[in-house]
């Protein structure tokens, strides 16, 4: 148990934060081809939800069907680029932010969806990640003959340059980092991390705190986590947790010293949301096999951690026959619901159970 | 007082010939000329390449029969000349205002050879430049290196834009040269335009009205630029150079060009986008024009530099009014009109319109690619339509 939980001073942190009833789901049945699987979704601010489908022949890109608030198919977005399995798409306020695999193998490209392709980041090596301020942080490797970058470029919501590149690290050819990343704090404040190869440590993770702006606040140093980084979450008191393996640390804007992440975060199995205007946190049961749905899938606490409680399956969502399983968060606070099936007139079924604003 | 007014008429005169859309987009006249080189019907034969026209209305086509492979030229509907040509040498086609220039790359030996050959208006064969543009490993047969471009010029010829290695050692250094190539298929000696260490670059660019040439290197060739920036430099018509390298795209890595408008800049083109407009002597880049087409050979210049056709967008099997839409602008790039060119519809009661299906010549013919009576050797243009009044 967490201090927060049984702090008397916080018993109305909860308010508000568990839903009263949980209603019917809307629910949507897709079929797809025996080469595809359905993977998680995505839902962006107006209550659209970008369903998505992994083709597992050429396993690098995945398409979605977006349905509207009223449930009917809204538009299609094909071509968005994965990485491990994982679709890389950003739910926006309105739309949606994704990585594509452009000429591959030549780059990865950042565009807006639905409008339309255009490129608004591009490079060989390029992360896309979510900005909790809206938007997304671009973190890119670019090099030339005899040098490399790390620099991070800020996007707003509808794809446009909010700061342009900023360099974060730099080198020679033969220690350039083999891996980056990074995450954004509730603040604006970006974490850049990278691996340490420029500081002969390609065992260590270092980080770079960057403002809003893209002007470093600090220089880049040694985080004391190991590689490979897996993750960031953004927590509500504006530090940003680290994850790798089962590390996770905590670190505030600027600040190069890492503190102890609060246990319900290093406990979580699942990923850490927040919910819609800052209103606490939805730990979502992670990926898996549909024999857990019947466990409780999203649990909820107040924006001190303390569990407030949560939201079990649907009953009907725990088929027999289910192959796969995935819970999502709209920013909207759409709760998804995801069940892959087998049993099904052709191929590959997905079943979507989806709760509108459930957790606004 | 008469003096100061007299100045204001000038530069308002010359302000409006910029969006001045007189004389611009032409009445298409009944049906045209046919000119027939060759019948697809039969077995083996085709043609491709059409519409390629010079300033004297010499129409090139490449054409292929089972006796072989070649460029037939003809004139006024009839052929003038034939002469043979390797199909998968061939790289482009410019027409100058008479004849053309034809740029073909082919493995001879173990390296690649690059050749601008002038060839008049009734085939006679003027002369031609050779580069070694590359080392061709055994088993090679596809298009060879980039470190090769040939940039038309805007009043003829061609400018041939080089990347080499500029000592023994290949990776160490490099150098760009530009060497003007006229319709003789000859010219003067390169000019050395940049040079520095590191592998050979990739080379592109566009040579715009007043005869500035605007290079465009990877930025990962040049110190201090990198990967997904596009860097231009703008050389005077002289070929020195009028800026430093600069920006002229960021975040983009993929393949890259540039074009000349009628306005005298240059639309930069990277990962499939048009991405900036930019203006001799001048290291800034703004959006470039909107209605540059997303496919680039539907855009055209029209004769005299007096502004640009765009052949749009239509359903590639149109069982409508089959009608192909040119759009004429002016230098500014208004949109003066439309023209309808009526397509002939197939026997099953479609037509083949689209971006392709029309071509603008260096003489202002106006050209149909899909064939007449459905024999793609047999074309239907209108002479000059789009010349000067």
């Amino acid at each position: 148990m967490d201090p927060a939980d049984s702090d008397p001073t916080l018993s109305n942190d909860c308010d508000g934060v568990v839903p009263a009833a949980l209603p019917e789901p809307r629910t949507v049945h897709q079929e797809t081809g025996t080469h595809a699987s359905c993977i998680s979704s995505a839902g962006d601010g107006q209550g659209v939800v970008a369903t998505g489908f992994f083709g597992t022949r050429d396993s690098q890109s995945s398409w979605f069907t977006a349905l509207g608030p009223d449930g009917g198919a809204a538009y299609g977005i094909d071509g968005v680029g994965t990485r491990d399995g994982v679709a890389r798409i950003l739910p926006q306020e309105d739309g949606f932010l994704g990585l594509e695999l452009y000429r591959p193998p030549i780059s990865w490209r950042v565009i807006r969806l639905p409008e339309g392709t255009f490129p608004v980041a591009e490079d060989v090596r390029l992360e896309l990640l979510p900005d909790p301020t809206g938007g997304a942080l671009v973190v890119e490797l670019p090099r030339n003959y005899k040098q490399w970058w790390i620099s991070a470029l800020r996007l707003d919501g509808h794809g446009q340059l909010r700061t342009p590149p900023a360099d974060v690290a730099t080198g020679a050819p033969a220690v350039e980092p083999k891996a980056t990343g990074g995450g954004v704090s509730i603040s604006g404040e970006a974490l850049v991390v990278f691996t340490g190869e420029p500081f002969g440590r390609s065992d260590a993770l270092y980080g770079r705190w960057m403002d809003a702006e893209g002007h470093p606040l600090t220089d880049a140093f040694d985080t004391g986590m190991s590689p490979p980084w897996m993750g960031t979450i953004p927590l509500l008191d504006r530090s940003v947790v680290l994850v790798s393996g089962d590390a996770r640390r905590a670190f505030r804007p600027g600040d190069t010293m890492a503190r102890a992440a609060p246990g319900w975060v290093r406990r979580a199995t699942g990923t850490i949301a927040l919910l819609p205007r800052s209103h606490g946190y939805a730990i979502l049961l992670p990926p898996g096999l549909a024999s857990e749905a019947c466990r409780r899938i999203v649990e909820l606490r107040a924006p001190s951690g303390k569990l407030c409680g949560g939201v079990a399956a649907q009953s009907s969502a725990n088929r027999s026959g289910s192959s796969g399983y995935f819970v999502d968060l709209g920013l909207d606070g759409t709760l998804i619901q995801t069940v892959q099936s087998t049993k099904c007139s052709f191929g590959i079924c997905c079943d979507r159970f989806i709760w509108p604003g459930l957790l606004r | 007082m008469r003096l100061l007014i007299a100045i204001v008429l000038v530069a308002s005169s010359a302000h409006a010939a910029a969006d001045d859309c007189t004389g611009l987009v032409p009445e298409l006249p009944g049906g045209g000329t046919v000119a027939t080189v060759g019948d697809d019907s039969r077995s083996g034969e085709s043609c491709f390449r059409p519409g390629t026209i010079d300033g004297r209305g010499a129409i090139l086509v490449f054409h292929s029969s089972s006796t072989g492979e070649g460029i037939v030229l003809a004139q006024g509907g009839a052929v003038v000349a034939r002469f043979p040509s390797g199909a998968l040498d061939l790289q482009a086609v410019y027409p100058q205002s008479d004849g053309f220039l034809l740029a073909t790359q082919k493995i001879v030996g173990t390296d690649y050879v690059a050749t601008l050959s002038g060839v008049s208006h009734d085939g006679a064969m003027r002369g031609s430049t050779s580069w070694t543009v590359g080392h061709a490993p055994p088993g090679s047969f596809t298009l060879g290196p980039e470190n090769v471009a040939f940039l038309p010029g805007p009043d003829g010829g061609v400018i041939a834009l080089r990347a080499e290695s500029s000592s023994p050692d290949a990776e160490a250094a490099w150098r760009i040269t530009a060497q003007r190539i006229d319709a003789s298929g000859g010219g003067p000696a390169p000019t050395l335009l940049g040079a520095g260490p590191g592998p050979i670059p990739n080379v592109s660019g566009a040579v715009v009205n007043d005869g500035s040439l605007l290079l465009l290197v990877p930025g990962f060739f040049l110190d201090g630029f990198r990967d997904n920036q596009m860097v231009g430099r703008w050389f005077a018509p002289g070929l020195t150079p009028s800026t430093e390298f600069f920006v002229a795209v960021s975040q983009s890595i993929g393949p890259f060009s540039a074009t000349s408008l009628a306005d005298g800049s240059a639309a930069v083109r990277a990962s499939d986008w048009w991405r900036g407009r930019t203006e001799p002597g001048s290291q800034s880049v703004v959006l470039p024009p909107a209605w540059l087409p997303s496919y680039p050979p539907a855009l055209f210049m029209l004769p005299g530099k007096r502004g640009a056709a765009v052949v749009l967008e239509r359903p590639i099997v149109d069982p409508g009014d089959c009608e192909q839409h040119i759009e004429v602008r002016a230098p500014a790039g208004n949109l003066c009109g439309i023209l309808r060119v009526p397509m002939e519809k197939r026997a099953d009661g479609f037509c083949l319109a689209g971006p392709l299906s029309v071509g603008i010549g260096a003489d202002g013919t106006l050209i149909e690619n899909p064939g007449v009576a459905g024999n793609r050797c047999s074309f239907r243009f209108w002479p000059r339509l789009f010349a000067n009044p």
